[in-house]
């Protein structure tokens, strides 16, 4: 899988500087920067941000994006993003994201999606086992209740 | 991990993705973020 996704890649990506991964859009005209910062008590959890430099300009950073995020979850990292609600799109950016997982990943990382409130819902990228699953899902668990 | 109040962590996290975003967009200095809100960024790879 890795294998094929390299071969869809066309932009170099990942250049790490001043605390954020640089990645360029396929077709090169749109400039991303992605931040990966710990979690307080949540061991090897990471949470994701993910922005274009210039808000107005987007594009295509699906496979470079979960290319990058395979490795790092093969690290034995939880990856979580927080699609939060202030812009109001929330819900179409944890859809967007849903797909891109769907389109790209494997069986071999699992998606917990969760609804925290109405402001945010919470989704947590992992192999399935990865050393603190169950003790992270308890935790989403007892949150619930 | 101890017992944890998970709420108020991804209410945390929320704040710090914002302060994030307006520094990216503003070409701020992520390192200066860091120490302000004591965020620790890695490079997992």
């Amino acid at each position: 899988m890795i294998e094929e996704l390299n071969l869809l890649n066309q932009s170099e990506i990942k250049e790490w500087i001043n605390n954020s991964y640089k990645l360029t859009s396929k077709c090169g005209n749109a400039h991303y920067e992605i931040t990966f910062s710990e979690i307080a008590d949540l061991d090897k959890c990471l949470m994701i941000t993910l922005y274009p430099v210039d808000k107005n300009i987007k594009g295509d950073i699906k496979n470079e994006l979960f290319s990058l995020l395979r490795k790092i979850i093969n690290n034995n990292y939880c990856i979580i993003y927080i699609c939060d609600h202030i812009d109001s799109k929330h819900n179409a950016r944890n859809r967007l994201f849903r797909k891109w997982f769907v389109e790209v990943s494997d069986k071999s990382i699992m998606r917990i999606e969760e609804q925290f409130s109405e402001e945010a819902i919470v989704v947590a990228l992992m192999k399935d086992d990865f050393e603190h699953k169950e003790l992270l899902l308890k935790i989403i668990a007892e949150q619930k209740k | 991990m101890k017992q944890l109040n998970l709420k108020a962590i991804i209410e945390k996290a929320i704040e710090d993705k914002k302060a994030i975003r307006e520094c990216i967009q503003s070409n701020g200095d992520l390192n200066k973020l860091a120490h302000d809100r004591g965020i620790k960024f890695i490079k997992p790879v």
